[in-house]
């Protein structure tokens, strides 16, 4: 079994120890760390959702592999952005109030402080008023929102109507997260979607440029 | 019980029962997290130290889902969990269990602290300190809510499925055009499915290459289904398959679509072992034209230049199904895309489908993907 296969195992079973091994042999032997998100973090978190979905494993299960995943972002993460640029943009983002999934939204944060962005990670469960705060406090070019639960689209709504109701015109919003999609991303007037961390930074840049 | 004087008398037996049958041990938290009963067990985490809305925002989570929401109570990997107690749909207090170790991992382990949450929530239910009610009718929304979330998620995925109905529509007339040798007219037509192509992907390069890639698949089994052999016709194009993937820019990735088309429609070409293909074509694309009349087997046959019964033998023999089973499944087909892009009455629908009547279609219907019509139409049309 390769290396990569290991890490995707591990994550996939929550052994955050064998992570903290894996991750930085992977790293010595030159491995390429996008390739790493790719190619097994992400792919173990979809394991790690199907299984769930079919019922074949718990919460608690859920919960140590969302963790191992944290610990081999927090490795990989200054690497990318050592080979990162200075920074071309400031961003925000957050998951919305109610929402506690962050695993997407640190993959987002990630990719685009490897792109070279300025990133500030509010966290989950962040209020409409506490984006607007943060906006007025950094003063970004861009807010990333991000939403796992249906019952959590109605938060982004808000969200994106606090922001525009505070006059903050020019900051642009791209929402994500699995149940997001571009029509709704429309319908709230957000500037734009992105379906995965990797197209997060096309259509970052995409929206900035326009 | 709460509400009344000693209202918390009950928490040291509920306490004890649910510490010997589990062996976790409960907190009583007033209705903003402080503590009231019980004591936090001693954890080298930051558990200790709770912030109390915590307590009382996870009891309120697992009200809102109707059932028990197993959570981190810190980094450390240390979990909690809460129930309501409730008087008069008004929460009181909340039964919490914090400070889970779930390090020592492993499925048997995580099954017993599921089970623990969730048995939390049942005596509670039990005890009558939540409303059933509230929980029932949580319930059922959470299950509306996950279907909604699937509903989403798949319809993500729909761009590349109305790319696939694009390209099947088009491909009696492609193979057809091949056959007779007008590569002009199949340039054309494989444009059209293109733009559709490009104006998915856009300019996200990934998307597109997975575009492109399924449109060569489809064409792929077209010719392999229309007598050309599989393995001289991936052996020429499994080198330029695996060079799909160190494609980096637009242009690259149009010289290579535009190899890949041409060997292919010299491929479909070429091969003459099954000239019945191109009848089989015809067939197909003159019932896709007729859909909605009553369609009869001789008369297709008629149409694609063949006797009725040879008709059904190289429909069976190259589609591997009778000719009125190709015909049900068209007709199911129409009428789940009419239902997914038109407004139409179920009644319109039937008859543009074929149907007889908007009876016949529920029964066909149902009989074919396990769900009535009405059903499917709002399981693509409800999350807008
Ligand atoms: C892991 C997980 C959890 C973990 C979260 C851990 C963590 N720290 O994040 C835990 C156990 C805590 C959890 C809890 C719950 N969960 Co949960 N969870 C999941 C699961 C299995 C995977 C999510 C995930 O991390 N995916 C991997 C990442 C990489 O993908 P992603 O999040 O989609 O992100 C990608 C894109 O969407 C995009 N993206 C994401 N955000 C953003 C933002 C921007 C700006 C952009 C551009 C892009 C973008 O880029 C990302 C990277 O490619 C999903 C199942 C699923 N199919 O999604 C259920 C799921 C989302 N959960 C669900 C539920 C119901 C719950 C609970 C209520 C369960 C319970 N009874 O306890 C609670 C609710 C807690 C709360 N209030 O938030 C349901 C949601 C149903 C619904 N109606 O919406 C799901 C679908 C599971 C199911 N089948 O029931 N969950």
């Amino acid at each position: 079994m390769s290396k990569l296969e290991d890490l995707k195992t591990a994550v996939i079973n929550g052994k955050r120890k064998d992570v903290k091994t894996i991750v930085p042999e992977l790293l010595e032997s030159g491995a390429d760390p996008v390739e790493m998100l790719e190619q097994a973090l992400i792919p173990a978190m979809s394991v790690v959702g199907e299984r769930f979905k079919k019922n074949e494993i718990f919460v608690p299960e859920m919960l140590v592999s969302a963790r191992a995943m944290k610990e081999a972002m927090k490795i990989i993460e200054p690497i990318l952005i050592e080979a990162g640029v200075k920074p071309e943009f400031k961003a925000l983002i957050g998951t919305v109030e109610g929402d506690l999934h962050d695993i997407g939204k640190n993959l987002v944060a990630t990719m685009w402080k490897g792109a070279g962005f300025d990133v500030v990670d509010l966290g989950v469960n962040v209020s409409p008023a506490a984006f607007v705060q943060a906006i007025e406090e950094h003063s970004p070019h861009l807010v990333g929102l991000s939403a796992l639960l249906t019952t959590t689209m109605p938060a982004m709504r808000d969200t994106v109507e606090k922001i525009r109701g505070a006059g903050h015109d020019k900051v642009k919003v791209l929402i994500g997260g699995a149940p997001v999609t571009l029509e709704f991303a429309r319908e709230i007037g957000a500037d734009g979607y992105a379906s995965d961390a990797a197209s997060a930074v096309d259509a970052a840049r995409e929206i900035l440029a326009s | 019980m709460p509400g009344e004087p000693n209202q918390w008398s009950w928490f040291s037996a509920f306490r004890q029962d649910y510490r010997e049958q589990f062996g976790f041990e409960l907190l009583l938290a007033d209705g903003n997290g402080e503590i009231i009963h019980g004591e936090v067990v001693p954890t080298d985490c930051a558990c200790r130290s709770l912030n109390p809305k915590r307590r009382a925002e996870a009891a309120r989570q697992t009200l809102y889902w109707g059932e028990t929401v197993i959570n981190l109570c810190c980094d450390e990997g240390y979990a909690m969990w809460a129930v309501p107690v409730m008087h008069n749909d008004e929460i009181m207090a909340s039964l919490v269990v914090q400070g889970v170790d779930l390090e020592a991992g492993g499925h048997e382990y995580s099954a017993r602290i599921q089970k623990a949450a969730d048995e939390l929530l049942a005596r509670a239910l039990q005890a009558n300190l939540i409303s059933r009610a509230a929980v029932t009718l949580a319930r059922q929304r959470a299950d509306l809510e996950k279907n909604r979330f699937y509903a989403l998620e798949n319809r993500k995925n729909f761009l590349s499925e109305d790319l696939r109905g694009h390209y099947l529509r088009e491909e009696p007339a492609l193979l057809s055009a091949i056959k007779q040798g007008d590569t002009g007219q199949a340039r054309a037509i494989l444009n059209r499915v293109l733009v559709s192509i490009y104006s998915v992907g856009g300019a996200r390069m990934e998307l597109l290459k997975s575009c492109v890639l399924e449109l060569i698949v489809m064409m792929s089994r077209a010719a392999v289904e229309g007598g050309a052999d599989p393995s001289t016709l991936l052996g020429a194009n499994f080198r330029s398959l695996s060079e799909l993937a160190d494609i980096e820019d637009e242009e690259e990735l149009a010289v290579w679509v535009r190899q890949m088309l041409d060997s292919l429609i010299s491929a479909i070409g070429s091969n003459n072992r099954y000239p019945h293909s191109i009848l089989l074509t015809r067939a197909i694309s003159y019932m896709h034209e007729h859909l909605g009349e009553n369609l009869r087997r001789e008369e297709v046959a008629r149409h694609a230049g063949l006797s009725a019964g040879h008709l059904s033998q190289i429909m069976l023999q190259h589609m591997g199904r009778s000719f009125s089973d190709m015909l049900t499944q068209m007709r199911v087909d129409r009428s789940k895309e009419l239902l997914r892009q038109t407004d139409l009455t179920l009644t319109t629908i039937a008859l543009e489908s074929g149907f007889y009547d908007q009876s016949h279609l529920n029964k066909i219907f149902r009989k074919q993907t396990g769900e009535s019509p009405g059903n499917y139409r709002k399981r693509y049309n409800s999350p807008k």
